[in-house]
């Protein structure tokens, strides 16, 4: 008699679970998208609510996953286009102006940090301003795909742009990162 | 190829997406060429780096806010 192991049951996707796993998920992809905290804020609550309504529709945690980074970038999208026209020009920096203040803005900041800890919020502060300050159609990209970690083509169906689109977008973002932060590549203060 | 044609491919060098012959072009110049390689060694800390940046926690005031309403909906539906 051979005894065949039963799939291990996966535990029930409650309400609890779903902020427990995913809310501070949802925040952080809405931070990087967005400038305004209320708004990440209004996000957050926005798809974890619709999140909870729907739960009993999904077929599991991979669908789930999905279809909360779909939504997320949908619902950022749209607080995006309510702001004013003049707040969106300040979000997209010119892109000359990424790589000038890379190094003019965070350089001074960035002497040898007396422990690991503090090296690494420095560390972290540099990279998170180089990206803020990409314009937004790069750093959507450049967020979904570096740092959330989609495939390219998740990321051109969650932005509905084409899979070429995302490449040549997703290259031009790591291009400029690299250019805003060369002078700490240079110093060795980000390894 | 010039090397800003080189860099060009390097999304697709990242991603796996070259050919065996190109890749294999693509690495050799990027061995051969002190500039490009060094480009490309910062192309990749850039991916590296996003990789290892950490979630930042809720404000507490939000999960605060959002357990109730998740409380709320739960009975509401």
């Amino acid at each position: 008699v051979v005894l065949v192991a039963a799939p291990p049951v996966a535990p029930a996707l409650t309400p609890e679970r779903v902020f427990r796993e995913h809310a501070s998920r949802i925040y952080n992809l809405a931070r990087r998208m967005l400038s305004n905290e209320a708004d990440v804020e209004d996000v957050t609550q926005e798809v974890l609510l619709q999140v909870v309504r729907k739960l009993d529709t999904f077929r599991g945690e991979a669908e789930l996953t999905t279809w909360l980074h779909r939504v997320t970038v949908n619902a950022c999208l749209v607080h995006r286009r309510k702001q004013a026209p003049q707040l969106a020009r300040q979000i997209s920096a010119p892109v000359e102006e990424v790589a000038e203040q890379g190094h003019a803005v965070a350089a001074p900041a960035c002497a040898p940090a007396p422990d690991h800890q503090a090296q690494c919020r420095e560390t972290r502060r540099l990279i998170e301003h180089a990206i803020n300050r990409l314009p937004e159609m790069y750093r959507d990209t450049f967020v979904l795909a570096d740092i959330e970690g989609l495939a390219n083509a998740e990321v051109g169906a969650a932005l509905g742009i084409s899979l070429p689109a995302v490449k040549s977008r997703l290259h031009r973002a790591r291009l400029l990162l690299r250019d805003a932060l060369a002078p700490h590549f240079a110093e060795g203060n980000l390894e | 190829m010039t090397c800003r044609e080189w860099q060009e491919l390097l999304a697709d060098l990242a991603s796996g997406d070259l050919d065996a012959v190109q890749t294999r072009r693509c690495r050799a110049h990027l061995r051969r060429c002190g500039a490009c390689g060094r480009d490309w060694a910062d192309y990749q800390r850039v991916r590296r780096l996003a990789r290892q940046l950490s979630e930042e926690p809720l404000p507490d005031a939000l999960a605060l806010r959002l357990q109730a309403l998740i409380l709320q909906a739960q009975v509401a539906f």
